[in-house]
């Protein structure tokens, strides 16, 4: 009896423990943030939000946006930033209408020109990595500046067109499986960053660049590649988005830069580099996808919106500050 | 020792030339005069005729003034993203309370009217609050400027549209339309205004102890620190001189063209960032002049100004503007690694 009075006390305080580590867990914080926010949106909205179209929806927004976010992740473990996401998945986008814009294209010439998007999202993040890391190049201001190029070049190639339809059976059946790729994206970079060496040198780079150098770690590879990779799944997001719309337009990526920034801001990674994980990431992704969601259920105007916006990526940026202190 | 050695070589006419070679302003100097002369030539003389001139002029003072704020906080080492934002927002601000009903514009705002000159001064400590609000999160909390300013850029050009509710409020009261339009010896005064602002920022910046411990935190917060500078106000101040410079820059742009509206504005930011990156200021903070900004601002304004005069679309303006930036950050960054 007495033994089982003891056992039952050390299950309690086992549990207590359990449930304190993970309270302690910012992941386990961001969850239960997430859980109430989709009670709270589903009251407000009177269930709206839930229903089957709109959870549909919500799936595939954040898909897109969680793709190129997963590469924004890995920029900033290494302490770069990259503000070209949105640029360069615009450029893709606007380019897949120019290559078939009036033409019939059989379904592997699509094929094709997809392959080619993502190679050159893939070149110009090299561009980007290589001005950071052998130029020494500022991430902030590289990025910028082909931000603004890439997006100067997209609005270039569109000229009057506002909207090219691109219509391809295998676009359509790439775009249903927008949600798949995004939890490939997912499990692939979560084995890459947590099981691999090039994953443990993300982590070292960002966290202390001279002793990742020392201990033999080539700092210049890691963030050339750390770009690269950001490039080829902006582009990846564009076909993806394109495959969604059936169509090319300058305004089909949407300010992508700043979403996938307060996307990883909201998952508690630490701008300063070498701290976050892709679980964070993606919570604050889907966070940000329900709000963004509830707020046009709930008809909030497009300007309170990105008022909404920008405070939630200062609160969360504040509230992981004070955490760390 | 080595202080008389220069300047005993500095009387050679030979090593005069060099060293102005050598300093970073001349060079951008020769750059802006090689950018005028190849302008006039590719636009037949229309580049640099009165008109043009006077236009380049009221579009480098407002691109300048908000360009020394952000000299201010790069030279810490920070940067703000916001000064676009703070501009739309103070100016739409202002912009609607001294139009009242007139502005045409649905809302609570619309019911008041203030005088101009208050208006204006609301304008400018709305703004150097907004400076404030970044300055404390960067000083205070900690937080990095990048995103802080970021986000504050989404707020502020997000709350300026929701200001005016998406319209254009016009109707802006003569007396400040006097100011924006207006010509003193055939200079407009907006660019009067610009040189005002550089001459006080020159004072301040290489005459003050405030100005030495800006160049010190950037340069080395720590030993800033140590030698006892309040770092923190510091960087809280330049934030506030920033939004100042940011909304004093959106007062002009109003007062300029007869409309407040967010896009009225442009993007503010990435021309000051260009300004500051052209004028040689090291990014990562303590390096780098106010001459450098102005001439920068200068150099910036004649090349936007030319691709107008030459009629080429936004698009090509965006593509080329970026292409300035990178091609500066990288000179600059080449240039400092050889000895």
């Amino acid at each position: 009896m007495d033994d089982l009075g003891d056992r039952s006390l050390s299950i309690v305080k086992k549990t207590i423990k359990t449930a304190k580590h993970l309270v302690r867990h910012e992941n386990a914080v961001l969850t239960i943030i997430l859980i109430v926010l989709v009670a709270v949106v589903a009251v407000i909205t009177k269930g709206k939000s839930v229903s089957t179209p709109n959870v549909r929806n919500v799936l595939f927004q954040i898909s897109t946006r969680g793709i190129a976010s997963i590469g924004q992740l890995l920029v900033i473990l290494t302490a770069g930033i990259d503000l070209a996401v949105g640029g360069v998945a615009t450029l893709c986008l606007v380019l897949s209408g120019t290559f078939t814009i009036g033409l019939y294209f059989p379904p592997i010439a699509i094929g094709g020109i997809l392959i080619i998007m993502i190679l050159i999202g893939t070149g110009v993040g090299a561009i980007n990595g290589l001005s950071v890391s052998r130029l020494g190049m500022p991430a902030l201001i590289v990025t910028l500046a082909i931000w603004r190029i890439t997006y100067g070049i997209s609005l270039y190639l569109t000229g009057i067109q506002a909207m090219i339809p691109v219509s391809a059976p295998i676009l359509a059946v790439l775009g249903h499986f927008t949600p798949a790729v995004f939890v490939t994206v997912i499990v692939l970079a979560y084995l890459v960053l947590n099981y691999t060496t090039f994953g443990r040198s993300i982590y070292a780079v960002g966290g202390n660049p001279t002793s990742a150098w020392l201990s033999g770690i080539r700092v210049q590879t890691v963030v050339l590649s750390v770009y690269l990779v950001s490039g080829f799944l902006a582009g990846l997001s564009s076909v993806l988005i394109l495959g969604r719309n059936m169509a090319s337009s300058i305004q089909g990526a949407g300010a992508l830069e700043l979403d996938t920034i307060a996307a990883v801001c909201i998952g508690g990674v630490s701008l300063a580099g070498g701290r976050g994980s892709v679980i964070g990431v993606v919570l604050g992704v889907i966070i940000l996808g329900i709000i963004n969601n509830a707020l046009n259920l709930v008809g909030v105007s497009v300007y309170m919106q990105e008022v909404i916006k920008g405070l939630i990526i200062i609160g969360a940026v504040a509230a992981d500050t004070l955490q760390k202190r | 020792m080595s202080r008389t050695t220069q300047e005993t070589k500095a009387l050679h006419p030979q090593s005069v030339v060099k060293r102005i070679f050598k300093t970073e302003n001349s060079v951008l100097l020769f750059i802006l005069i090689g950018i005028i002369a190849a302008l006039a030539g590719m636009t037949r003389g229309v580049s640099v005729t009165r008109d043009n001139v006077s236009s380049i002029m009221l579009r480098s003072s407002t691109i300048g003034i908000a360009s020394i704020g952000q000299l201010f906080v790069v030279l810490t080492s920070g940067i703000d993203i916001s000064v676009g934002g703070i501009a739309a927002v103070s100016m739409c601000l202002g912009g609607m309370l001294i139009t009242g009903p007139e502005a045409g514009v649905p809302g609570a705002l619309n019911q008041v009217t203030i005088p101009v000159g208050a208006g204006v001064l609301v304008l400018l400590i709305f703004g150097m609050g907004i400076g404030a609000a970044n300055g404390l999160l960067v000083s205070r909390l900690l937080m990095p400027p990048l995103i802080v300013t970021l986000a504050m850029w989404i707020i502020t050009r997000g709350g300026a549209t929701a200001i005016t509710h998406g319209a254009l409020v016009n109707n802006i009261p003569e007396s400040l339309l006097a100011i924006g339009q207006g010509k003193i010896i055939g200079i407009p005064i907006p660019f009067i205004i610009f040189i005002l602002v550089a001459g006080v920022a020159y004072f301040i910046l290489n005459h003050t102890s405030f100005g030495k411990s800006v160049y010190a935190t950037g340069g080395n917060p720590v030993t800033s620190w140590l030698s006892g500078i309040r770092t923190s106000r510091i960087k809280l101040s330049v934030y506030i001189i920033s939004g100042l410079l940011a909304a004093l820059s959106g007062a002009l742009i109003m007062a300029r063209s007869n409309v407040a509206a967010a896009i009225a504005v442009g993007s503010l930011e990435l021309d000051t960032v260009a300004a500051v990156c052209i004028g040689g200021v090291s990014l990562f903070g303590g390096r780098g002049s106010l001459f450098g900004v102005v001439l920068g601002v200068l150099i910036l304004s004649i090349i936007s100004n030319g691709m107008n005069v030459m009629a080429l679309g936004p698009a090509s303006q965006e593509t080329v503007r970026g292409i300035i930036i990178f091609t500066a950050v990288a000179i600059d960054q080449i240039r400092k690694r050889e000895p």
